[in-house]
């Protein structure tokens, strides 16, 4: 089991939740889920989907996992960072028997999918709670951005814990932890070995484990798939251009293989779905398709603007493929002088693995209005759907099938 | 005057005032089966009227059983497997095992909490999911009588919980009893 604690502060509550993290086999649950008993189901979904979404593909990305928070009253979601720390812990093999120290956390994970930690509120009074219990080894994980604007207070705080041995890891991006759940913890001293570096921060109490990503592992699993991709690529083309058009779900078809995500009630667990799976792409149905807006964005104009907005509108569904995976598509939109670059790209997502190789792009002018970004949204999406080989036009889908948030 | 009794005071005066108030009000059979099916829900009005008459909630009690009844009834005719016998070892060891029937699965992983030694992930099969009235619940009951788990499905189509009886286990009561899944 993997466990770490949060601290809670406000409405006369000062206190120390827990959230607690446990692999599941998957022939008691389907892969690549969670199964949550918290206060809100659907907000620890969120935040699990965000802060898986640039995991690799692989086993640990596919592994279920029970999830429970406790209390389960309280408000707030600065929990996010032991959340998603006390995922990845199972996930990754780290819930070890007989761990010799605590882990506490506090974080905003943000709703954008891009695994940036943001600053909480009260952060002092939360430091408080954890000085409370946390001993020497034990590890606590706070917002960079808090750690950044600390008080008097909060480093007095930060001075105690690491006067007591507790070491302090101030958080911008999920990435600079990962050591707790790609391990060993607690890493090797400086000198030992080159993959970690120790910022300056510890001038304030606060030390901070940045890992490169050029040396860390999705870093080095990329590379990897990336030379796959290459080795691959005559194979993939020739299979596409003989799949074409009558065989027009083959790709689809090879990547839902590939997904250990329950595609529907009735897949066999002697298999982990698969079989069900090949059936269920067989059907004429396709995987839902959910867009959404990159932050990345240095146009404020109208058409930007416009952009975001159907960007929130542009969560669509292809089929009716309740359970299947999710692909997820960054819409960043770029100003170069007087036109408006904008670019879809698809990512890794925490249930399914994006086939896309490329990135589609589209041009509008900087004064276009909403009448102007539609259709070139849309062409863009055709295209996508085109490598998808799954001949729909996207306009009438998406009129279709377009629904609110 | 404690600040207790106090605060009781001042909710009574509110509550006294909301019935003078809502005097004229009144709730239709038709109305109640509305909001007990399709929706919309019982508004501020409508809902403080139930508060205060005993009639009104007869009437929406007597509505839900009736409603209860016509689904359940609805299950039999389609041959909705709702009720499942499964012969576990009482002593059996402290790992996860299924309970399935054919439109229903219940899964419980143990834990190692006192408060909490089971976990339960009641999955159910959409047909019998989409036939469910947005104001009931689905509950899982032994034949004994006791509840094991209540709620509305997520979107996964799951009903997640905990086993809340730490006197006995849920093999040993699967030893005596069938459970049986309904609307509450």
């Amino acid at each position: 089991m993997s466990e770490v604690s949060f601290p809670i502060v406000g409405s006369g509550q000062a206190e120390l939740g827990k959230v607690s993290c446990v692999r599941l086999s998957p022939e008691h649950y389907p892969a690549g889920r969670a199964l949550v008993l918290a206060r809100d189901e659907r907000e620890v979904e969120r935040i699990l989907a965000d802060a898986r979404h640039d995991e690799p593909s692989g086993a640990e990305i596919t592994r279920p996992i029970r999830v429970r928070v406790k209390p389960s009253q309280f408000t707030g979601e600065s929990f996010g960072l032991a959340l998603a720390i006390a995922d990845k812990r199972a996930r990754h093999d780290q819930d070890i028997e007989g761990q010799r120290f605590a882990i506490f956390a506090t974080g905003v994970l943000s709703a954008d999918g891009a695994g940036r930690v943001g600053a909480v509120t009260d952060i002092e009074a939360k430091l408080e709670v954890i000085d409370g219990t946390a001993k020497a080894g034990d590890v606590v994980a706070l917002p960079k951005a808090n750690a950044d604007a600390a008080g008097t207070g909060l480093n007095e705080s930060l001075d105690r814990l690491a006067q007591r041995g507790v070491t302090c890891l101030s958080v911008e991006h999920l990435n600079d932890v990962e050591a707790l759940w790609l391990g060993p913890w607690p890493p090797p001293a400086k000198g030992e070995s080159n993959d970690h570096s120790r910022d300056d921060a510890e001038a304030t109490g606060i030390k901070s484990e940045r890992t490169p990503p050029e040396s860390s592992r999705p870093g080095r699993m990329a590379v990897l798939l990336a030379l796959l991709l290459l080795l691959a690529a005559p194979a993939i083309w020739l299979l596409a251009t003989q799949s074409l058009p009558n065989d027009n779900r083959a790709l689809v078809r090879e990547a839902a293989l590939n997904v250990t995500d329950d595609a529907c009630d009735e897949a066999p667990r002697d298999d982990g779905g698969a079989r069900e799976r090949a059936r269920f792409f067989d059907q004429p149905r396709a995987a839902p398709l959910q867009i959404v807006m990159s932050s990345e964005s240095d146009y404020d104009g109208e058409a930007a603007e416009a952009a975001a907005s159907l960007m929130r509108e542009l969560r669509f569904t292809l089929a009716t493929g309740d359970g299947c995976p999710t692909w997820l598509l960054d819409i960043a939109v770029h100003q170069d002088g007087t036109d408006i670059d904008i670019t879809m790209t698809p990512r890794w997502t925490a249930t399914g693995k994006a086939i896309f190789d490329r990135d589609w792009t589209g041009r509008i002018a900087a004064n276009a209005r909403d009448s102007a970004l539609r259709p070139t949204v849309e062409t863009m999406i055709n295209a996508m759907l085109r490598q998808l080989f799954i001949q729909r036009t996207v306009g009438s889908t998406f009129r279709e099938e377009q629904h609110e948030d | 005057m404690t600040n207790k009794s106090g605060a009781r005071a001042r909710l009574l005066i509110e509550l006294l005032g909301d019935q003078i108030d809502e005097g004229d009000a009144d709730l239709s059979d038709a109305r109640i089966e509305q909001a007990l099916t399709v929706g919309p829900d019982f508004n501020d009005r409508e809902s403080r009227l139930l508060w205060r008459s005993p009639e009104a909630r007869e009437r929406l009690f007597a509505a839900r059983d009736d409603l209860r009844e016509t689904v359940m009834t609805g299950w039999q005719e389609r041959g909705v497997e709702f009720e499942v016998a499964y012969k576990a070892a009482a002593d059996g060891k402290a790992e996860p095992f299924m309970i399935q029937s054919k439109d229903f699965t219940l899964t419980l992983f143990p834990e190692d909490d006192p408060d909490m030694p089971w976990i339960l992930s009641l999955r159910i099969k959409a047909r019998v999911r989409e036939s469910r009235p947005a104001s009931l619940n689905f509950q899982l009951v032994d034949g004994g009588g006791m509840v094991w788990i209540t709620g509305k499905p997520n979107s996964r189509g799951e009903i997640n919980g905990g086993w809340r009886h730490p006197d006995v286990s849920p093999r040993e009561r699967l030893q005596q009893y069938a459970l049986r899944l309904t609307l509450v």
